[in-house]
Formats: structure tokens, sequence, C-alpha cells
């Protein structure tokens, strides 16, 4: 599953590879946001849903070639409950391949780590996602909406249930000041990642975005 | 075959007959002539009679007159002073220009033809057979002849006698030329139908000159009208209203599916309002983008459309100018039949 979907990944992007000319661009994104976690695995909440919430900080790297692209993201905060009585850190990591066959249109693949750190155990997912982001122009070249939906093709967990379906969508707004190196980005995202004996695990992210250099 | 060899044996006898009729009479005219100038007077008499009296087809205008001039003289010389009036009377109105050659006849022939136009008032009328014109612009005419001085009023009218304009009214010393811009008296080009040219004595009397008329069958033939010239390619002079609604579009739709990712991709969960603010921002975002691409004019294009407006519509006015013109000079076909004598109203 997870060959076809990075082959299914790589053939969209060849007529870009194939086409392309220049060089390479370099853009970064720093991302300020807040997070809110809720999980109901069996595992965690013996006594009903642990509800955690905190702010991250996170970042991405990508080289971009006319419409290919290869990043790096990470992500890293502190969650903790509204009592305070629980605490994990959030870590987030991710490599991307994408390519954009079409102007409104990427698609990308690649693998995606998160782990809940506590002082005793970290409770670690690897997955490997299939995305496709959808654009859509408000105000031409300066204004741009997005919807972004991945499932992962594969995925793992360090819990004894085992991991299940794992699935997550993204919105938000992109503003390019006139003239301006940056953008600013607004966004929502939730993911969802079900163990296989029941429950899952949601993550709620709304979060500002800087990016400076190509998409 | 037979049918056709029939058909084809009779109209060849009847044409055959028509033409040997023509060449009878002209030959008897002939032989009249001959006679006259071998003074055989009463053999001459006999000839020239029996001439004109074949049907009338038999002899042209023309040789009618000679027909009536050696007739009349042949008459004077026989001692018939009254049939060589009446004789000559005939001639006179047949064609009251009509004059005998006087190296031909003797003087006694020619003063008593003289003698008799001038006691005869007789009026003709001659006009060309098809006349084409545009009304206003060009004219039909007609002679009008008289054999002496006469007060002539010159009428057209329809065939059923409508008065339609009255070309002259006046006296008429010898010949008049009267002309006809194709219009009614109402001013109109005159409609398709017959009418007719009718030259009647002012005050008619019963030794007066007998009214004539010419039957004129009118046709008209619409001018050719320019066609109008065709609308530029305008410019748009308003953007148009499509990206303003695109924009608004993609603004909802990204919002509204903010708000229902949760449900999507984590059902039964219960979702926080963080959400909600992203929604708004884009939904605003989405309004912002609908209103920077509200349809608004477009100045240049307003100017550049109102200056070929206006060349065209100059254009426009040139050929609706130039067509109402043409429209107002109907082309006319005027044909004319065979002049006759009118009926007098008065008696």
């Amino acid at each position: 599953m997870k060959t076809i979907g990075v082959i299914g990944i790589l053939a969209s992007a060849l007529p870009a590879v194939a086409g392309a000319q220049g060089r390479p661009t370099l853009a970064f994104r720093g991302d300020a946001g807040f997070v809110w976690v809720r999980s109901d695995t069996a595992a965690a909440a013996a006594g009903g849903a642990v509800r955690l919430r905190g702010p991250v900080l996170g970042g991405e790297g990508r080289v971009v070639f006319n419409g290919f692209a290869v990043g790096v993201g990470l992500l890293s905060g502190t969650l903790q409950a509204a009592d305070q009585t629980v605490k994990r850190d959030l870590i987030e990591g991710r490599l991307v391949v994408a390519a954009q066959p079409v102007p409104w249109l990427e698609m990308s693949v690649g693998p995606f780590v998160r782990a809940y750190v506590t002082d005793s155990v970290t409770e670690r997912w690897v997955f490997w996602q299939a995305r496709a982001r959808v654009e859509a122009p408000i105000v031409t070249a300066s204004l741009t909406s997005y919807v972004e939906l991945w499932r992962a093709l594969s995925s793992q967990v360090n819990l004894v249930a085992g991991a299940g379906r794992v699935q997550g969508g993204e919105a938000g707004v992109v503003y390019r000041p006139p003239q301006r190196p940056f953008w600013l980005r607004l966004a929502y995202r939730v993911d969802d990642a079900a163990v296989r004996v029941g429950g899952s695990q949601t993550l709620e992210e709304i979060s500002v975005s800087v990016v400076v250099g190509a998409r | 075959m037979t049918r056709a060899f029939i058909v084809l044996t009779m109209s060849l006898l009847l044409g055959g007959a028509q033409v040997l009729r023509a060449q009878s009479a002209r030959e008897l005219l002939g032989q009249g002539v001959r006679a006259y100038q071998a003074l055989e007077y009463d053999a001459a008499a006999a000839l020239l009679e029996e001439s004109l009296g074949r049907d009338s087809s038999g002899l042209a205008d023309s040789l009618r007159a000679r027909a009536l001039t050696y007739l009349g003289a042949t008459e004077l010389f026989r001692g018939q002073r009254d049939s060589a009036v009446a004789t000559f009377r005939h001639l006179v109105l047949l064609n009251p220009r009509y004059r005998p050659d006087e190296l031909i006849f003797p003087p006694q022939v020619t003063n008593l033809f003289q003698e008799v136009r001038r006691a005869t008032r007789a009026i003709a009328v001659a006009v060309p057979p098809v006349t084409e014109l545009r009304t206003r612009l060009e004219r039909f005419t007609a002679r009008v002849l008289t054999s002496s001085l006469a007060d002539v009023t010159v009428m057209l009218v329809r065939e059923d006698g409508t008065p339609v304009r009255q070309l002259y009214s006046g006296p008429v010393a010898d010949s008049l030329l009267v002309s006809w811009d194709g219009l009614t008296a109402a001013g109109t080009a005159a409609t398709d139908g017959r009418y007719l040219l009718q030259v009647t004595p002012r005050t008619p009397t019963a030794d007066g000159p007998r009214a004539r008329q010419v039957l004129l069958e009118v046709k008209q033939e619409p001018p050719d009208t320019l066609a109008w010239p065709p609308e530029p390619p305008f410019l748009p002079e308003r953007t148009s209203s499509g990206p303003a609604f695109r924009s608004l579009a993609a603004g909802l739709v990204t919002g509204a599916a903010a708000v229902a990712l949760p449900s999507i991709m984590a059902q039964g969960k219960d979702a926080t309002g963080a959400r909600f603010a992203v929604a708004a921002a884009v939904g605003i975002a989405g309004f912002v983008g609908f209103f920077a691409h509200k349809p608004r004019p477009l100045e240049a294009n307003v100017r550049k459309n109102a200056s070929q407006r206006d060349a065209w519509m100059k254009k426009l006015d040139g050929v609706k100018t130039e067509n109402a013109t043409r429209l107002r000079t109907m082309r006319l076909v005027v044909r004319a039949g065979p002049e006759t004598f009118a009926e007098r109203r008065s008696e």
C-alpha cells in the first residue's frame, strides 16, 4: 500500500520534473499554534477520555524545484490537562515529497512520526501519509484558501492495542502581502488516529504561520 | 406529332394572312398612287379607298396619312370637293401636324388642305412606348399636338377617372412638351396600375377638337437600399461578476470545510470551537474577495467604445439618410398604349 502511494505521487510529479527548468528554491515556514488532544483509547482512559491542550511551535523547510518539492517538518509543545494533573510533550516530525501537477493541486507522500512523551513512557505513532491539497484563489495572487485531506497508507503505534485507521484534514487561508518576501497563513487541522480494539486519539490544532521563500 | 403539325400550319396560315393583308393594303396604296400619277382619278380613288378600308392594322399611320392625302387630292381633281374636305379633315384628325408635300401636290391641293386644317381643330398626343424614370429626378414626356391654337388641359387620371395630377393647362399653338416626374398631386410616387394621360379642350364645343388620351401602364420598381453597417465588436465596459462569485464561493466552501472537518475525519468526537475561528476568517476573506472583484466600470473600454459607437452611429445615420433618399426616388416603368379619343364628359 505504501509503495503504491509513493509510486502514484512520483508518477504525478513526473510531468513537472520532466519539464523542469531553472534552479531550486528554498522555503521556510514557522508555525505558532495551539493544540487540543482528546484520547479515549482503553489504555489511556481508564477513568474516561483524556483531554490535553497546549501551545506548540513548529516549522518546515522545503526545497522546491518547479512543481516538485521535498520538505522536512517539526512541531513541538507541551500539553497538559485542564487540571494540570496530566502533562505530556508532543513532538511531531515528518518528511514529505510533493508534486504539483496543476497549479491548484498538490499531492504529497511521506512518513510521519508523532510522539507523546512523559517522564516514564513515550507513545509513538509512525505512519505513511498520502495527502491531497486543493487551493482556490480568493483575491488573485494575494489571498488563497485551501483544503488538505490525508490518510495513512500504513500506521504503527507502540501501544498493545495496535494502530488502526489514521486520517485527517486541514483548511486555511494564505495571505501574500504585495511586494513582501513572506506570507501569512491561518489554518485549522484535525487528525484522528484509531486503535484496533476501539477508541482513538483526536488532535486539533489552530496555527498561524509565516512562510518565507517559495511555497 | 399530328397536333403539332396542325398548330404549326394554322399559325403559318394566320400569320401569312396578316402579312398578305398588310402587303395588299400597301400594294393597293402603291397602285392608287400610280393611278393618281397617271391621272386615272376614278381608279385611284377606288384603289385608295380600298387600301384605307382594309383592317386598321393593314397600314401604318404614316401610310394612312399618305393614302388620305392622295385620296383627298384625287377627290379634288374628280370634282368631289366635299369628299376631299372630309378626307383632309380625317387626315388632320389623324395627325394635326401633317402637311402635304408641296413638291408633290399642286397648290390647289395644299391650299385646300390648309383651309381644312384651319377649320378643323384637332388634338393629338405622342408618347414614347416605354419610359423608365426615377421619380423627382427624371421625367416622362409627352408631346401634345394641335392643328390650330387650342386651350387644353393635360391631366393624368386613373383608369376609372380619378384625377391623379394635372400636368398642364393653357394654350397650345402647335405643339407642347409636357413632362411628368412620376409623382401624384400629393407628392408621392404613382402606384402600380393603369392611368390615362388625357388632353382635353378647356372649353369643349361641338365643333372643337375632341379630347385624346393615351393609356399608360405604370409599374413601380423599388430601389436597392444599402445594408446597415454591422455593429463593431465593443469591448466589455464592466468587469465580469464571475471572479467575484468565485472568490466568495472559495471562501465559503473552505470555511464550511473547516467547520465540517471534525465531522468528516473524526466522527463522533467532540471538536473544539477553534475551527469556527478559522472558518470565520476564511469566510470573511471570501467576502473581501467578492467585494474586491465586484464588477466595476472599465473606463478605458468605455471611452474606446464611445468613440467606436459614435463612428458607427454616424455611418448608420448616413446609410439611413441615403436609404430614405433612395426610397423617395422610386423607379417607375411607364408603358404607353395606343392613343384614342376620350369620351366627352359634358355631352
